[in-house]
């Protein structure tokens, strides 16, 4: 099968629940907002392939499917990712203040050169705010990464998001810095093994293309 | 978000092992509520993986005192009058836990710093600086290609969850145990090795033609049915003229799904290892990336896919029952009605059985080498067979920084072994394998023994209340797949044990 990508991005959601993150992850998957959502049921990943730079980039996006919920985010959810979206609800003071302690769960099990960035959504609810954007904006220098304040329902800055950080992974894979791997990461190395076949699905529809090279006995 | 738990659940699952997993994801998937409880802060039980800092916790838990459960008043208040009430257990599954840094990891060693000057640091602190890095399976096992597991997570695609590598090197010993050496396993192995004769390399040829053709159709076949309850080698030696290491290159290594084999069991383990040859390579066996510990956690994640809810380091207290069946379970406070209750062994209230006793003694040493070097990183499998008592199963799974399972440049080595006859033979193959001048420097070693064997339901246990079995000493997870899918169909039999998902558009 042609590949119809140059890059295959992994991405993940986190924050808390109710932020809002599979709003933003349907937002720019599907252009499509939906007020009812109650809690994830359903989604796993959304993948939307864009353009950079002249490069096909097709992103893959995890959302957390309601693990998050009681703090029980496995650390296999982390795994080979290269960037991730902490988001918080600039409604909701708790999420923002756990913002702290997505990190610091990020920087136990994700790749340790994963790119990151720090989303405050609902930011359509200006009358119910409780976050001002200088706070986020300050915590994001605090750790020293991107910040943009989002609407997911007013398709406020969702695009700018995703790519601002696809292209910032994009940059560093291109600097080479990609290529060294890190705790929980497989960024770079896997991609050039291809004695691996056995990856995702891959692992299914091998099933079909070897033969036992017992036949030949 | 509301942090409380839901008030009726259809399924309330305790223990998040690999078997309460694989039927956690099951029951979610055919549209059943899951409500899917721990007490350890972490996903996988006695099946998980752990890095270096979590491990000494692990070890920490398990060390500690049981304590007497007692029923609280707000537990009682939560009984009406026509119920009862019994605790879950916190059965014991992990003993004998012994864990040393050796003499070897306080030698010091040259190594570059960031700017390129050379410092010298002890190995352990090397080691425990990239505490992160380690990946050690609680239980270690393979995927056959072709097997149960590889199968149910195709079908599921909770194979889209992780990733593996194929177990790319066999090894046994020969040469009258002195040496260890690598088993030749497909055509072109076999052709090109060194340590076959040229009659020998026919002879293992022909063996391998004749199992073939014994997978079709082993009624016709002849010279094997009177061995069939003798031993392998009885029958590789006078039928086969197969001796020697050739022969032990069968039994122990190409035959290492049946421990112990007769003819019957030996030449079934010997096809379905060539069934899974060249399926996902040359190997018939796949290892998770980052370890074993994956696997639950992948099947936990179908289960939230499909709704089911995870609450894990919560304190989980009893069972509520009315007219001998399960009602509700009591947990972090909150009771939660639900129709069916199934648990890991930790958790199976005494009252309702026990498990049958047995013991798989493990080993996990941190080396600053591999037991057999090759110019590029292997995962290996090694066979202890010839240096241990067949039945106890023992072998040696080694891998490195390629797995994902230690930093660069350093292996785990993973024992594992039935204990027979109250003896742990693991110590012995340790020394022998370690021991001499040219081995690897064992420099982290850590020893203990995990309960397995079979529950044992007594008669007073609910009809709607199950438990799965303990990890089991067997190489690959077929049983685990069997186990649980068996557990399903007799609770669900009308429903699809963890059919393909739903078509997803790009």
């Amino acid at each position: 099968m042609a590949r119809t990508y140059d890059y295959l991005f992994k991405l993940l959601l986190i924050g808390d629940s109710g932020v809002g993150k599979t709003c933003v992850l349907f937002r720019f998957s599907d252009d499509s907002f939906n007020n009812s959502f109650i809690s994830t049921i359903g989604i796993d990943f959304k993948i939307r392939t864009i353009d950079l730079d002249g490069k096909k980039i097709k992103l893959q996006i995890w959302d957390t499917a309601g693990q998050e919920r009681f703090r029980t985010i496995t650390t296999a959810y982390y795994r080979g990712a290269m960037g991730i979206m902490l988001v918080y609800d600039i409604t909701n003071e708790k999420s923002f203040e756990n913002i702290k302690n997505w990190i610091r769960n990020i920087e136990e099990h994700a790749s340790q050169d994963v790119e990151r960035m720090i989303i405050g959504n609902k930011c359509d609810m200006e009358d119910r705010r409780v976050v001002s954007r200088d706070r986020g904006q300050q915590l994001s220098i605090e750790y020293g990464t991107k910040f943009m304040e989002t609407s997911a329902k007013l398709n406020h800055n969702i695009e700018e998001a995703f790519y601002t950080l696809a292209r910032d992974i994009k940059g560093k894979m291109e600097r080479g810095q990609g290529q060294t791997v890190g705790v929980g990461g497989t960024t770079g190395r896997y991609q050039q093994d291809s004695t691996i076949a056995a990856q995702g699905n891959n692992l299914c529809k091998n099933r079909h293309t070897f033969h036992c090279d017992f036949i030949a006995f | 978000m509301d942090d409380s738990l839901p008030d009726h659940v259809d399924v309330v699952i305790v223990g998040t092992g690999l078997p309460e997993a694989i039927l956690a994801a099951a029951c979610s998937r055919s549209g059943l509520s899951v409500l899917h409880l721990d007490r350890n802060p972490f996903y996988g039980e006695n099946w998980a993986s752990f890095n270096l800092n979590t491990l000494d916790e692990w070890i920490g838990e398990n060390k500690k005192e049981l304590s007497e459960t007692t029923v609280s008043e707000s537990i009682k208040e939560k009984i009406q009058a026509d119920e009862s009430y019994i605790s879950f257990g916190d059965n014991r599954q992990i003993f004998d836990l012994e864990k040393q840094w050796t003499e070897d990891s306080a030698t010091e060693k040259v190594v570059k710093n960031k700017d390129g000057e050379e410092t010298t640091s002890t190995y352990r602190a090397i080691i425990e600086k990239e505490w992160r890095r380690f990946s050690i399976d609680i239980t270690p096992k393979i995927l056959l290609s072709r097997g149960t597991m590889v199968q149910t997570l195709c079908d599921s695609e909770v194979s889209k969850y992780a990733e593996f590598k194929c177990v790319n090197r066999l090894l046994c010993f020969c040469d009258g145990d002195k040496k260890i050496c690598r088993v030749p396993y497909n055509r072109s192995e076999i052709f090109e090795t060194d340590q076959l004769s040229f009659v020998d390399k026919r002879r293992i040829m022909k063996f391998m033609q004749f199992c073939l053709e014994w997978s079709k159709n082993q009624d016709e076949m002849k010279d094997w049915k009177e061995f069939a309850d003798k031993s392998f080698s009885e029958f590789l030696a006078t039928v086969h003229n197969l001796e020697g290491s050739t022969q032990r290159f069968i039994t122990d290594a190409i035959a290492i799904l049946e421990p112990n084999p007769t003819t019957l069991t030996g030449l079934q383990a010997v096809c379905r290892f060539i069934d899974s040859v060249g399926v996902f390579g040359p190997s018939p066996f796949l290892y998770p990336l980052y370890g074993c510990g994956e696997l639950p956690q992948c099947f936990c994640r179908l289960c939230a896919v499909f709704g089911g809810l995870y609450a894990l380091h919560l304190q989980v207290d009893g069972i509520i029952l009315k007219e001998n069946k399960v009602v509700a379970v009591v947990a972090g406070g909150q009771r939660v009605n639900c129709d069916h209750i199934i648990t890991s062994p930790r958790y199976a209230p005494k009252k309702f059985g026990t498990l049958s006793g047995e013991l798989v003694d493990r080993a996990i040493l941190v080396t600053d080498d591999t037991i057999l070097k090759e110019e590029k990183e292997q995962i290996s499998i090694l066979s202890l067979a010839s240096i241990s008592p067949p039945q106890c199963a023992a072998r040696l799974f080694e891998a490195g920084y390629e797995s994902c399972l230690a930093p660069r440049g350093y292996y785990l080595s993973q024992l594992t072994g039935a204990r027979r006859d109250d003896k742990n033979y693991l110590k012995e193959v340790e020394e022998k394998l370690y021991d001499s001048e040219d081995s690897p420097r064992v420099l982290m070693r850590l020893r203990f023994a995990s309960a397995a064997g079979s529950f044992q339901y007594s008669e007073e246990s609910p009809t709607n209340f199950a438990v799965l079995p303990p990890p089991n000493v067997k190489l690959d997870y077929s049983d685990v797949i069997i186990s649980s899918r068996e557990l399903f169909t007799k609770f669900w039999p009308d429903r699809d044990f963890l059919p393909r998902g739903l078509p997803t558009v790009e």
